[in-house]
């Protein structure tokens, strides 16, 4: 089971530290496309009782449960599966690591972790009207060593969720200063290549 | 050749076995991956609540229909539409 301060394979003495979904605006667009396909059938029903004759008749009036039944199902399944797949995306920030996990549609599942003093160019971007307005954007880290990058997307406060994670990984690299020697040559020899 | 209208419930009735197919896995995921939080519990009893109502209310209306009634192809007209 996961909560905020537990998750599986936690490492002893690992705590969570910062926790990220996407914004809500995620929510309040995946409401809004459901709450304008679930008036479809409201404007077809105008358009069929004003231009079909025979709109009361038993046959289309079974046809017409019947598809107005399936598209409201739809509209819920569909509704569901998208708040599943924004629900499931999360980007932790421990203090070992970092990890991403993020669903893909309902049979796809990707988990990427990675030490938190290997983390390189940790950069934010905001970018549109409404993600400048209600303050989210994407964090980008690059990892050092293999070609390897994390991308918490559409985040709130990714500016201040930059800063944070690069204390984090200073504040890391300072308690393993091992580590840090180690990354800054693979730095070198990856800038030299 | 006629077709009664019975024939689009039992694609409506495998349509519902998707339905409840999908519904089972989501249920899945949010039980084995999701986070625990009052939120993720107020939106699954809350699917679970809509799913239902709208199956009660659709069989509501189905039950009404009179599911013997035929339908016939377009070359021989649509004289009970």
């Amino acid at each position: 089971m996961y909560t905020r301060y537990h998750f599986p394979n936690q490492k002893p003495n690992e705590q969570i530290l910062l926790f990220y979904r996407r914004h809500w605006i995620t929510v309040v667009k995946i409401i809004l496309f459901s709450a304008v396909l679930a008036c479809v059938p409201i404007f077809l029903y105008i358009f069929l009782a004003n231009t079909y004759a025979d709109f009361n008749s038993p046959a289309f009036a079974g046809m017409y449960v019947l598809v107005n039944s399936a598209y409201a199902l739809f509209i819920i399944l569909f509704t569901f599966s998208n708040f599943i797949d924004y629900y499931l995306d999360v980007w932790i920030v421990t203090n070992m690591r970092i990890i991403n996990i993020e669903q893909r549609g309902l049979f796809s599942r990707e988990l990427s972790e990675k030490d938190l003093g290997r983390m390189q160019d940790i950069s934010s971007e905001v970018k549109g009207f409404f993600a400048t307005f209600l303050n989210y954007g994407d964090v980008q880290i690059q990892t050092a060593g293999v070609e390897q990058h994390f991308v918490f997307r559409q985040i709130p406060n990714a500016e201040e969720a930059t800063r944070l994670i690069s204390n984090l990984v200073a504040e890391y690299r300072k308690h393993n200063p091992e580590l840090a020697m180690r990354v800054a040559n693979e730095k070198e020899s990856d800038d030299v290549e | 050749m006629a077709v009664p209208i019975s024939y689009f419930l039992f694609v409506y009735l495998l349509f519902i076995g998707f339905f409840i197919f999908y519904t089972f896995m989501n249920l899945y995921h949010i039980l084995k991956f999701g986070f625990v939080s009052l939120w993720a519990y107020v939106i699954t009893f809350a699917y679970i609540g809509t799913s239902i109502l709208a199956l009660f209310v659709s069989y509501f209306f189905i039950a009404q229909v009179d599911w013997s009634t035929i339908l016939y192809y377009i070359n021989q007209g649509l004289p009970n539409l």
